[in-house]
C-alpha cells in the first residue's frame, strides 16, 4: 500500500471517530462514556439516560455508519462490475427492487412479513432479483448510459406499482410504509442491531475474496478471464454481495439515494488508485462519514424544520453526480 | 511448441482448416487474412474463449482443450489491438496485473512479483511510464505496456490482435522491434495478426496465410515471399 493512502485512511478513521462522537453526543444531555458503555454492556432499564443511549442514540449512530459504509461498498462493486462511474444501487433500480418487495410485504399484511426477518428477507430478495434483472439487461445494451436509463425505468415502474398498492392498503400499513420510504436512521432499535451487524460482517467477509476479481475486472471481463479468473462464478458473488448490502440497509433505513453513487467517485479522486483493497476501505469510511454528516445536519436544524434523510443526501449528492457527468461523459 | 492437426476453426460455421502446422519458439508469425476470415476466432480458440470445431491443438504434448483457464494464462498471453487506459491505474500497476495467474486468492503480490515487473520495466526502458496514469498515455505507450503485461505473465506464447492498427508509423516500428528482441532473448513464440504487409515482411519470420479460395491456413517462410504473392493468396 502506498504511504499517502495509509495516511489518508488514518485521517478518515480519526475523522469518523470525531463525527461519531458528535453524533452520539447530540441531544438534551451530553455524552458520558461511563453511562454510554453501561447502557450497552450493563443495561439498567431504570436509568433514563441509559435508555436513551441504548434505544435511540447508539442505534442511530451505528446505523449511520453501517448504512453509509454498506451503500458505498455496494455502489463501488456495481461501478467496477458494470464499468460505469454512474452506477449505484439506487440508479440501477436495485433499491427500487427492495422497496417493491418491502411494499408488497408491509402493505399486503402477511403475518410473516411483519417480522424483522420478514422485511429484511424481502428487501434482500428484491435487491437480488432486480440486480439479476439489470445483469440480464446488461447483456443486451452496449452503452453505459442505456443501462442507467433502464435502471431508472425499473424505478418508475416499481413506484407505480407501489402507488397502486398504497391505494388499496390500510391506513396503518400505509403510515408504516410511507415513513419507511422517507429514509431514516431512527427506525432501528438496539435488539435489531445484532442481526444487522451480523449480516454486515458476512458481507465484509465475502468482500475479501472479491478484491482480486474486482481489480482484474477493471480491465474488462475478457481480459480478466484471460488472466485466469473464473468470471462466471465471481459475477454472481459480486451481484449477491452488492445486493446484500443494498438490501440490508434498505430494509432498515428505507431507500437512501446518492450515497452509493457519489462516494466511490469521491474515493477514487481522493486515493487515485484502482486497488480495490484501498477503495473498499476508503469508500466504507467516506460513506460512513458522509451519512453521519448528513444526519448531523438533520439533527442540528431539527428545531427549525424536519428534513427527511433523502432530502439531505440528494442536496449533497446531486451536484456531485453532475460533476462526475461533466468530467467523464 | 504449438501443433495443429486437422483443426477446424470457426464459430458455429467453419471459417478455415489447418491441415497440419507446427509453430516453433523464437519466431514471429504474422497471421494474414481478409476481414472476417477468422483471424480473431483463431485467437479466441487458442485462448479457450470459443472452442474450435474439430481436430487437435497440442501444446508440447498436452491437449490444449484440457488445460484450464488459469494454467492457460501461464502459457498464452493476449494483447488486444487497443487498451483504452483506466483512470488512476498506473503503468506499473497495469503490468503487475500480468502476475495475477500466480497470486493467491487475495491477489497479494510477492517481492518476487515486484522484482520481475521492475526488471521488465527496465528491459523495455519504460521507467517514465511506471507511475504515469494509463488514461493519460498515448496509444503507442499503452501498447508497449500491454506487451510488458504479457511478459509479466511469464508465458510461452504471445498473441497480438492487430497490435499496430491504432499506431502511427514510428510506433509500429517500435512495437515490432520490441517483439523481435523479445522473441530472440526469451525464446518465445509470437503470433500477430496484421494488415500491414510491408512491415510484416520486414519483421516476421513466417507468415500464416488464410487462403481465401480454399479456406486453408498455410505457413509460408518469409525469405521466399513477395508482397504480391501474399495479396494474391489472402485477398485474391
Amino acid at each position: 500500500m502506498k504511504n499517502p493512502s495509509k495516511k489518508i485512511l488514518l485521517f478518515l478513521t480519526l475523522l469518523l471517530f470525531f463525527l461519531a462522537y458528535l453524533h452520539v453526543n447530540n441531544g438534551s444531555f451530553g455524552l458520558d462514556f461511563d453511562v454510554f458503555f453501561k447502557s450497552i454492556f450493563n443495561f439498567d432499564e431504570n436509568q433514563q439516560q441509559e435508555i436513551i443511549f441504548r434505544e435511540i442514540r447508539f442505534p442511530r449512530t451505528l446505523m449511520a455508519i453501517i448504512a453509509g459504509a454498506g451503500l458505498s461498498i455496494s455502489g463501488l462493486l456495481l461501478q467496477t462490475f458494470f464499468k460505469n462511474p454512474l452506477a449505484g444501487p439506487s440508479v440501477l433500480g436495485i433499491t427500487s427492487g427492495s422497496s417493491l418487495f418491502v411494499a408488497i410485504s408491509i402493505l399486503t399484511g402477511f403475518e410473516f412479513f411483519n417480522t424483522d426477518f420478514g422485511v429484511t428477507f424481502s428487501a434482500l430478495l428484491g435487491a437480488f432479483a432486480f440486480s439479476l434483472l439489470i445483469l440480464f439487461f446488461s447483456y443486451f445494451v452496449k452503452s453505459a448510459v442505456s443501462l442507467l436509463l433502464i435502471g431508472m425505468m425499473l424505478g418508475s415502474f416499481t413506484s407505480a406499482i407501489i402507488q397502486i398498492l398504497q391505494l388499496t392498503s390500510h391506513s396503518n400499513q400505509l403510515k408504516v410504509f410511507t415513513l419507511w420510504g422517507f429514509g431514516s436512521l431512527q427506525q432501528t432499535n438496539f435488539n435489531q442491531l445484532f442481526f444487522i451487524f451480523f449480516v454486515f460482517i458476512i458481507g465484509l467477509i465475502f468482500l475479501t475474496i472479491l478484491i482480486k476479481p474486482l481489480n482484474l475486472l477493471v480491465l474488462g471481463e475478457k481480459q480478466a478471464q484471460l488472466l485466469g479468473l473464473n468470471i462466471s462464478s465471481f459475477k454472481i458473488i459480486i451481484i449477491a454481495v452488492s445486493s446484500l448490502f443494498a438490501g440490508l440497509i434498505t430494509a432498515y433505513c428505507g431507500p437512501i439515494s446518492f450515497i452509493g453513487l457519489a462516494v466511490p467517485n469521491i474515493c477514487k479522486q481522493l486515493f487515485k488508485t484502482q486497488n480495490h483493497f484501498i477503495l473498499i476501505i476508503g469508500s466504507a469510511l467516506i460513506g460512513a462519514l458522509l451519512l453521519l454528516f448528513c444526519d448531523l445536519i438533520i439533527m442540528y436544524i431539527e428545531p427549525i424544520m424536519l428534513i427527511p434523510l433523502n432530502g439531505i443526501t440528494a442536496l449533497i449528492g446531486a451536484p456531485i453526480v453532475v460533476w462526475i457527468i461533466l468530467k467523464k461523459f | 511448441m504449438l501443433s495443429f492437426k486437422d483443426t477446424e476453426i470457426g464459430f458455429k460455421e467453419k471459417l478455415f482448416t489447418i491441415p497440419t502446422l507446427e509453430l516453433e519458439n523464437g519466431k514471429i508469425y504474422s497471421l494474414i487474412g481478409k476481414n472476417g476470415s477468422g483471424k480473431s476466432t483463431f485467437f479466441q480458440s487458442l485462448l479457450g474463449l470459443t472452442p474450435f470445431l474439430s481436430g487437435k491443438i497440442r501444446f508440447d504434448n498436452l491437449d490444449l482443450s484440457t488445460i484450464n483457464q488459469l494454467e492457460k494464462a501461464k502459457l498464452i498471453a493476449f494483447v488486444a489491438s487497443k487498451f483504452d487506459g483506466v483512470q488512476h491505474l498506473s503503468g506499473r500497476d497495469y503490468i503487475l496485473m500480468g502476475r495475477s495467474p500466480y497470486t493467491n486468492f487475495l491477489g497479494k503480490h510477492t517481492e518476487n512479483d515486484f522484482q520481475l515487473v521492475d526488471l521488465i520495466i527496465q528491459e523495455l526502458k519504460i521507467e517514465h511510464l511506471a507511475q504515469k496514469d494509463t488514461l493519460k498515455m498515448s496509444d503507442g505507450e499503452r501498447q508497449i505496456l500491454s506487451i510488458a503485461k504479457a511478459l509479466a505473465q511469464e508465458c510461452k506464447i504471445i498473441l497480438l490482435d492487430e497490435p499496430s492498427a491504432f499506431l502511427d508509423y514510428a510506433n509500429r516500428i517500435k512495437v515490432l522491434t520490441l517483439l523481435n528482441s523479445i522473441v530472440k532473448e526469451k525464446n518465445m513464440c509470437v503470433i500477430q495478426s496484421s494488415h500491414d504487409l510491408e512491415l510484416c515482411l520486414e519483421y516476421s519470420s513466417s507468415f500464416l496465410v488464410i487462403d481465401n479460395k480454399s479456406k486453408v491456413l498455410i505457413e509460408l517462410e518469409n525469405k521466399l515471399l513477395r508482397k504480391e504473392k501474399l495479396i494474391d493468396l489472402a485477398f485474391d
